[in-house]
């Protein structure tokens, strides 16, 4: 017998019927509510009726959270790429996530604009990158700089977020 | 040479210990001459761990630079009131004024009349003894305040100048009094449970200590994000950092907490909602300084430690396990026979109904934050690649749930305890309704359509009067204090929502005697200052606000250059209104000519405000009520 032969056979010794209405007003439902809540869910197994209740009150907050995480994911996420894998790397649209050590003298800076101009390394490779932005107080004995951005359409790396790993000198903050 | 901070610290363990043992032997043998002993151990090891503290102060005070944690962190010129603060500026100084902390509520419960009854404060006393132990052991054999440097140097390296603030003197303190006091609450249920209590004693004995520590949270959350505001100079005060999240975990874990503990009694689930909060949030709490001494994930405040990393994360497993363990080998003792829980429309609109939809609320923002938070990790342990969220993902979850659990909490003081009438429900809504539909269509005008502040606003304005139409109507003590703390988060509510969508950033390079526009202000910029002192100079510039033709104010902002420190540290100028503050940043200069960086958010003040309006309420509560005669 195969399992999907079980499976029916469970189902049609219990069945178990639950109006959606009773979910949320009781037992009986007034006319005047939505058509849908008439809708009745079949239960198999040894599902009981207060069960599947429960499971569907369960569904409504996990599915909402789901559907806020997901939506949320989309332009958030930051991918994490070491930069020589960055260098190989087809310019694509999606954010990339960078840490690295800043390459000794590379930093140009024009507070006027602002523009800060900077490369980072990893020890074998190095990029170059652009941040529109001011010159953080601590930037140039950062042990490590970690920066979030995109590639432009003329593959300059445009950071959108700058941070710094704090100085060894300090133990850190908080 | 052994210091004296360490032979203390040694004491203290030991003491500890054997007030352990004492305390378990006296109880199973009802030694009454034990049972002292234990008492006094644990008195006397919390002296010297309070003397252990002192020691590292005064090391701090008199420039004592053989400790290589006073080196680090202190320096000769530092000003009396940071070499104070400077205390709990590192790991370990921070993990001692914890456990200082700890061990002072533990004196509480030892010697409250309240846990005297069949040696309560002893079986409760016995488990903050063991979290003791952990942290004097971790303070004594992994990261040491007291260790010693080979050459003792003639100055230190100075403190970090960003914490060099009052807002970094307080915040520790705060949010590590209210870390502990989620323990206390954690050792009642654990000692009931392992007796097989049946009265649930724990659920009364809980109460003040969550009401207490809740209060703390909030407030370090809050004395955190005020210092980032005022300090970190870009701006904001909260910015989903691990850290921060970490401190925001158990704060959800705990509102929930709060208000299934304030559910009369006979309420089917509360117990066992009681219970599954505070074992978690009392889990959160370690996981927070896992979180932050671990190094697993990158944030800006991360202190980096492997080893203390993982004997937290060891510890947090063990917890867990015993946790589990009693509240699934024990589940019999938390039914409770009260009413259950039938959603029929007539309990819909109850108090009752709306705390346990808020409660669901919480928790899914916190399932939402704590999964964003380690998605880092979870996509480098089951995906190819790491991947890391930033704010906009926080937003997305939290700001739906927030204004669902603000609206619930909105409808909520206009609902009886069971269910309310329609009639009775219609007779409270309409004001409240009216008030928060006249603000949403108003601030939809003058935020140029931005629908969720408009929402928000609505929320907002909505639970506000229906709060006050509530105090008006019919009032007592515990309700007062508990809707101040309501309308304190509604103040809250609206600081951060104005904060978020009122905002103006500009940017511009000014000569002496130009202005920058921002908002309805015209800033005047006279040219640079430089002082001298004996250790530092500092660049600063100091501008004229005027509104139309009046004069307001001024707005400074300062490089300071320390000699010790090869960078500089910014201090941003802020001129705070009720309306709006405008945030000055020095950018950077050529001779006379500078950058300015102002920025103009909305509402601000309101965030504070609200967080005092908070602290009253709880005040409120706590405080005990005349008994009448």
């Amino acid at each position: 017998m195969t399992l999907s032969a079980k499976w029916t056979a469970k189902a049609v010794t219990k069945v178990t019927k639950i109006k959606l209405s009773s979910v949320f007003l009781g037992e009986s439902v007034p006319s005047r509510f939505p058509h849908f809540l008439n809708t009745t869910i079949v239960g198999v197994g040894s599902m009981p009726g207060k069960k599947i209740k429960i499971v569907l009150l369960f569904m409504i907050p996990v599915l909402l959270l789901g559907y806020l995480a997901f939506r949320g994911f989309e332009n958030s996420a930051a991918y994490y790429y070491t930069i020589s894998e960055v260098l190989a790397l087809e310019t694509n649209g999606s954010k990339l996530r960078i840490k690295g050590e800043l390459v000794e003298d590379s930093v140009e800076y024009n507070p006027e604009l602002p523009l800060l101009k900077f490369s980072l390394t990893d020890g074998d490779h190095s990029l170059a990158v652009r941040y529109e932005g001011v010159l953080p107080d601590n930037f140039e004995h950062a042990d490590e700089v970690i920066i979030e951005g995109k590639f432009n359409p003329e593959r300059e790396f445009i950071v959108s977020k700058l941070m710094l790993q704090c100085p060894s000198k300090y133990e850190g903050e908080e | 040479m052994v210091s004296t901070g360490v032979v203390l610290l040694y004491l203290a363990l030991g003491l500890s210990i054997y007030a352990i043992i004492t305390g378990i032997t006296g109880i199973k043998g009802h030694n009454h001459s034990l049972l002292t002993h234990s008492r006094r151990a644990t008195t006397i090891s919390v002296i010297s761990i309070g003397g252990a503290a002192l020691s590292l102060l005064r090391a701090f005070i008199g420039n004592d630079f053989r400790f290589a944690y006073v080196v680090r962190n202190s320096e000769r010129s530092l000003p009396l009131v940071y070499k104070i603060s400077a205390l709990w500026a590192g790991q370990s100084g921070s993990l001692l004024l914890w456990l200082l902390i700890l061990s002072i509520m533990t004196l509480i419960v030892h010697y409250h009349k309240r846990y005297r009854e069949e040696e309560l404060d002893t079986k409760v006393v016995i488990v903050i003894n063991l979290v003791r132990v952990l942290f004097l052991v971790l303070l004594l054999f992994v990261t040491s305040p007291f260790e010693m440097v080979e050459v003792v140097p003639r100055d230190g390296n100075g403190l970090n100048p960003m914490l060099q603030s009052l807002g970094m003197v307080i915040h520790p303190p705060i949010l590590f009094t209210g870390f502990s006091g989620f323990l206390i609450p954690f050792a009642f249920v654990v000692v009931d449970l392992l007796k097989r209590d049946k009265e649930a004693g724990w659920l009364r004995r809980s109460r003040p200590w969550v009401l207490f520590s809740w209060t703390m949270l909030t407030a370090g959350i809050v004395t955190g994000g005020q210092w980032a505001y005022t300090e970190l100079g870009w701006g904001g005060y909260w910015a989903w950092d691990p850290v921060e999240n970490a401190s925001l975990f158990p704060w959800l874990t705990a509102t929930a907490l709060v208000h299934t503990l304030m559910m009369p009694k006979g309420k089917r689930h509360t117990k066992l909602w009681s219970v599954v909060l505070i074992m978690v949030t009392f889990l959160l709490t370690i996981f927070g300084t896992f979180l932050t001494r671990s190094g697993v994930l990158d944030s800006v405040h991360a202190f980096s430690s492997g080893v203390l990393g993982q004997i937290f994360l060891a510890v947090l497993g063990i917890i867990a396990a015993v946790s589990l363990y009693l509240g699934i080998s024990r589940r019999g003792l938390l039914q409770d026979e009260g009413e259950s829980a039938d959603f029929t429309p007539s309990h819909w609109f109850s108090k009752w109904t709306s705390i346990q939809i808020a409660n669901v609320v919480f928790l899914l923002i916190f399932v939402g934050v704590f999964l964003g938070t380690m998605f880092p990790l979870i996509s480098r342990t089951f995906g190819d690649r790491e991947i890391v969220l930033d704010e906009s993902f926080y937003h997305q979850i939290s700001i739906p749930l927030f204004l669902i659990v603000l609206f619930i909490m909105g409808i909520s003081p206009i609902c009886d305890w069971d269910s309310t009438h329609p009639r009775l429900l219609l007779r409270r809504v309409w004001m409240p309704g009216l008030a928060g539909m006249i603000i949403a269509l108003f601030s939809y005008r003058i935020s140029d359509g931005h629908v969720t502040a408009s929402l928000s606003f609505a929320i907002g304005v909505f639970g506000l009067v229906a709060h006050l139409q509530e105090i008006v109507r019919k009032c007592h003590k515990r309700k007062l204090g508990a809707y101040l703390v309501h309308i304190g988060i509604i103040l809250m509510l609206i600081g951060i929502t104005g904060s978020s969508v009122f905002v103006e950033d500009v940017f511009q390079t000014v000569n002496p005697g130009d202005t920058v526009a921002v908002g309805d202000y015209v800033l005047e910029y006279p040219g640079l200052q430089v002082k001298w002192g004996i250790y530092h100079h500092t660049v600063s510039t100091t501008l004229d606000i005027y509104k139309g033709d009046s004069f307001l104010g001024e707005l400074t902002s300062a490089k300071t250059f320390r000699d010790s420190q090869k960078q500089p540290s910014t201090d941003v100028g802020i001129f705070s209104t009720f309306k709006e503050d405008l945030y000055l940043n020095l950018a950077g200069w050529q001779s006379q000519t500078a950058q300015l960086h102002i920025q103009r958010f909305g509402l601000v003040r309101w965030i504070w405000l609200g967080s005092f309006v908070i602290y009253l309420g709880m005040l409120v509560i706590m405080i005990p009520a005349k008994k009448r005669s």
